[in-house]
């Protein structure tokens, strides 16, 4: 039985707190993805490139139905509305490499050539650490297999804590060239092996039209021409530069994952702007790091910050990269796009998130101030139409819990 | 590495004070401005938006730069004062640096403080277990270490705290470092820092329940050497009481020939170890355990020594019963003083820098700086700082200090919040957890600071401090964290005056698209750019 509320004179102010939210809880819980509901903010990024003032979007059957000027919307005729005059809305963020919750479900230790291999047939939808990921303002991910494999298999762009069905969530073919792909035990055993395993694969579907081909040729078929990008995790420079020389030799789309030498080989990545999916910037990121972001912004080479921390004890890891990469000289516009607009791009998703434009899906976040600025946090995070992070509400439950002793 | 002089530019060459309308003071305890503008020491700074932190009980005051300046005088931010009708015009001697015009959203604070730095310390010595309280800082400061300069350009980073030993359990006193000159400058000596315990100390005998013992037991031996020092002082005070009287007789009755000034009664030496035999029964039954061959020489040696013992023996009674009978008056002398005896002068006393230190915490002068983590050893630590009456702790680490801040505030402790990688699972405080615990304690009314444990991690502070704020944290709070906390928090006595500078932030210190864009010292102002601190690198 739940032990009764103890009513003392914090109490009492934490009640009315709790009364103050009642309208709250109750249109969080009645928004449902097919409604009509509207958002009202002091400002928006509808994309990187592009802000304005007191907007108002309305959001119909999960997409965005309309983006407007906020004075033209009426408190009174607005559906549902939540509005937040100081807040900043910007599209959700997008975590375009990230592992899935258990890290030894995706990554076949035995063989290190499985591009049949798909990853969202290891995303746990149900689990509750999504929720983390949530709360930091990510609405949407690629579930991508570790680089532990020369070829790991395919990516799952997925709405975190939201079930995916396989034949619509395929995102890019992940490859690695990286120290974690050569083993004493397998083939690879160099990273010049790790090459040649890929370009034999590819070698193998060669004068083949018609031909019936294995589920793991079947697969490397799907990324000639341009049709599913490859990811190739390459750290250095070496790694960096095998890897743009196999996307030149099979005329592959591409992008790096890591690339932490990057700043050592800008020519040769700005001949293509082979995108690059970047480790975010912690505290203690070194000089060479901390510059990287600016270097390839300055030549037009697209990049991405991606992992964020499930861990609530760290800063947000995406939030805290745009801060480092802004307080480094890099634009706040390009830093946006690192999480929002680019790793839309290179997940293929360039039509469906990554913007506030008509038609998208709503998956947006709306903040404090602005998302690169420390001091802000994340007020609402909505995915798919659906509310799924109000930190009113949050608090709330959370002074309702303290006043009920549970 | 060279910063520029702004004072040649022409931001501030023209201004100085002329004719200053009477006006009001905004702070009761400042002297008239009219005072202020004659004073060639006094530098007014205005921005933007002006900071000044809460000191010696007053408040933390942010207001708008539109018609305040601060005021800044030999190192020290007195405070504010409020702009006259007619603005602040040239021609009087004290400084004027007015950022409003070229920087309208710019913000003037003193530099922050990073209260906890391993910087100008080499990594063995911060390492040292062996360290004791005699150890200090500044003794070992390597002021030739490169990349400081970058704390400055790129976070306004001042001054940094460094702390003798982080991994001796006492150590001496650390010491407040000014990185606004060309070299780094030892603004301040501080706290000596003490580690009871941590998850790092497993094994040692100050852990857990052990916790407030070694402490109280430090604390109990620093009033027995307080008292011990004490009787010393007396002791010698009597003696040089008694060498003045000593010295004014002889003046007054040299010496004549032959004649010897007398001296002290000996002190009671102790007995010697293994005393001699006493009677011929106990000398037989000692010679039992000679070897026969030697006994007879033994023998004569013993009984030579037990008859001189004994003769000496005698005559140090017939002495003392001679003293003991008053003697006879001399007609000769009439009415002339007794010749006083020559005085022994005392040891000299052994002076121990751990219970000095401790002293001078028991005194309210220093504070007591003691890393601390687990919720239950700072609980028992402030209950010994109860009982012992010490009014200043300062506790550094304090991993779990949110579960008992009520108790942080009824003790009025103070906390360094600093990045912990302790070992122990669970123990480690990571930014955001360090940023949310911040916003718990100022909730409760718990002074804190931000230390780095690091050097280049320094530059960081503002955005620990940013994340603060976005865990709840008042922004004025978070800035007095950052400037002011560091300095009290670095134990220095209250009522001494450090000088951080005044940085002049682009925007609000917190934002992340603000930079310093000068620090003023004394009446000159040095801009700064990040080519400035890349070249101290």
């Amino acid at each position: 039985m739940r032990s009764p509320i103890r009513m003392t004179t914090p109490g009492i102010a934490r009640r009315s707190t709790m009364l103050l939210s009642l309208p709250l809880l109750a249109f969080a819980a009645t928004v449902s993805a097919q409604e009509t509901w509207t958002v009202r903010a002091a400002k928006a990024w509808i994309s990187p490139d592009r802000a304005a003032e007191n907007v108002a979007i309305e959001i119909t059957g999960g997409k965005i139905s309309t983006v407007e000027d906020a004075q033209a919307v009426d408190d009174t005729s607005a559906p549902r509305l939540r509005s937040f005059s100081k807040g900043v809305i910007t599209a959700g963020f997008i975590d375009v490499h990230r592992a899935p919750i258990t890290q030894d479900s995706i990554g076949e230790r035995a063989e290190s050539f499985t591009p049949e291999l798909e990853a969202s047939h290891a995303y746990d939808a149900w689990s509750t650490r999504w929720k983390r990921l949530l709360r930091r303002g990510v609405t949407s991910a690629v579930i991508a297999p570790g680089s532990e494999n020369v070829a790991g298999g395919q990516g799952a762009f997925v709405k975190p804590g939201r079930p995916a069905r396989s034949s619509d969530s395929a995102s890019y073919l992940k490859f690695s060239l990286a120290r974690e792909a050569i083993s004493r035990n397998r083939r690879p055993t160099s990273m010049l092996g790790a090459l040649e395993i890929l370009r034999d694969g590819y070698a193998s579907l060669e004068g083949r039209p018609g031909a019936r081909l294995t589920p793991a040729q079947r697969s490397l078929a799907t990324t000639i021409g341009g049709a599913r990008r490859v990811a190739i995790a390459a750290r250095t420079r070496r790694e960096i530069l095998a890897s743009l020389d196999l996307l030149r030799t099979w005329q592959l789309l591409g992008c790096l994952i890591h690339g932490n030498d990057a700043a050592d080989c800008l020519d040769a990545l700005d001949a293509d702007k082979t995108p690059i999916v970047l480790t975010p910037l912690g505290l203690d990121a070194a000089r060479k790091e901390r510059d990287l972001p600016g270097l390839l912004a300055k030549r037009g080479i697209p990049f991405a910050f991606a992992g964020e921390s499930m861990d609530e004890r760290e800063m947000p890891a995406l939030q805290t990269s745009l801060a480092l990469a802004v307080r480094d000289g890099l634009a706040p516009e390009a830093a946006l796009a690192a999480v929002t607009t680019t790793p839309a791009l290179i997940a293929g998703r360039s039509e469906q998130v990554g913007t506030l434009l008509i038609g998208r899906d709503a998956d947006l976040v709306v903040w404090s101030g602005d998302p690169w600025d420390l001091r802000s946090r994340v007020l609402l995070v909505v995915q798919d139409g659906r509310i799924v992070h109000d930190a009113a509400l949050t608090h709330s439950m959370n002074t309702k819990n303290e006043v009920s002793g549970r | 590495m060279t910063l520029r002089m702004l004072a040649t530019a022409g931001l501030v060459s023209a201004f100085t004070l002329s004719a200053l309308a009477p006006t009001v003071v905004a702070q009761d305890d400042l002297p008239k401005l009219e005072d202020l503008a004659k004073d060639r020491a006094v530098t007014f700074v205005s921005a933007g938006t002006l900071f000044v932190p809460g000191r010696n009980g007053s408040g933390p005051r942010l207001v708008s730069g539109e018609k305040h300046w601060l005021v800044y005088r030999r190192g020290e931010l007195l405070g504010l004062v409020e702009q006259p009708e007619g603005g602040m015009k040239p021609g009087q001697p004290a400084k004027l640096l007015d950022y409003r015009k070229e920087h309208p959203d710019s913000f003037a604070m003193p530099g922050i403080v990073d209260a906890d730095s391993r910087w100008f310390r080499a990594a063995k010595d911060m390492s040292d277990r062996s360290a004791d309280p005699t150890a200090k800082a500044t003794d070992g400061l390597e002021t030739w270490q490169k990349g400081w300069k970058e704390l400055l350009v790129d976070a306004g980073v001042t001054t940094v705290f460094v702390p003798t030993s982080v991994m001796a359990q006492t150590t001496g006193e650390g010491a407040l470092i000014g990185l606004t000159t060309r070299e780094p400058s030892v603004l301040a000596d501080g706290a000596l820092s003490w580690r009871l315990s941590s998850p790092q100390t497993s094994g040692t005998n100050l852990t857990r329940s052990n916790v407030t013992k070694g402490l109280a037991a430090a604390f109990s031996a620093a009033r027995k050497y307080d008292e011990a020092k004490e009787k010393h002082a007396k002791s010698v005070e009597e003696f040089e009481k008694k060498r003045k009287e000593f010295l004014a007789y002889y003046k007054k009755n040299p010496l004549k020939k032959g004649e010897e000034v007398k001296t002290a009664a000996p002190q009671p030496t102790r007995a010697r170890r293994g005393r001699l035999p006493r009677t011929a029964e106990e000398l037989e039954r000692l010679l039992q355990r000679v070897p026969p061959a030697m006994r007879d020489r033994v023998r004569k040696q013993m009984e030579a020594q037990m008859k001189a013992a004994a003769d000496a023996e005698k005559a140090a009674k017939a002495k003392a019963a001679a003293a003991a009978k008053p003697a006879k008056p001399d007609p000769k002398a009439g009415t002339a003083k007794k010749a006083p005896p020559k005085p022994t002068r005392p040891k000299p006393f052994k002076r121990d820098e751990k219970n000095e230190a401790l002293l001078r915490v028991l005194a309210g002068k220093s504070a007591l700086r003691i890393e601390v983590h687990r919720a239950g050893e700072i609980k028992a630590l402030l209950d010994l700082a109860e009982e012992e009456s010490i009014e200043r702790i300062v506790i550094v680490g304090a991993t779990e200090a949110w579960k008992v801040a009520k108790d942080l505030r009824v003790a009025g402790a103070q906390v360094v919040l600093r990045p912990e990688a302790l070992p122990t699972k669970g123990f480690d405080t990571l930014p955001e957890q360090l940023a949310a615990s911040a916003a718990k304690l100022t909730a409760e009314g718990v002074a804190v600071a931000f230390g780095s444990a690091g050097r280049a991690r320094g530059r960081n502070l503002p955005l620990v401090a940013a994340r603060a704020v976005a865990n709840g944290m008042d922004e004025t709070d978070a800035l007095q964290a950052l400037t002011q906390g560091g300095i009290e928090m670095s134990g220095v006595a209250p009522e001494t005056s450090v000088d951080t500078g005044i940085v002049v932030w682009s925007g609000h210190p917190l934002a992340t698209t603000s930079r310093p864009i000068a620090v003023v010292r004394g009446r000159r102002a040095q801009k700064l750019s990040t080519s400035e601190g890349e070249g101290n690198k």
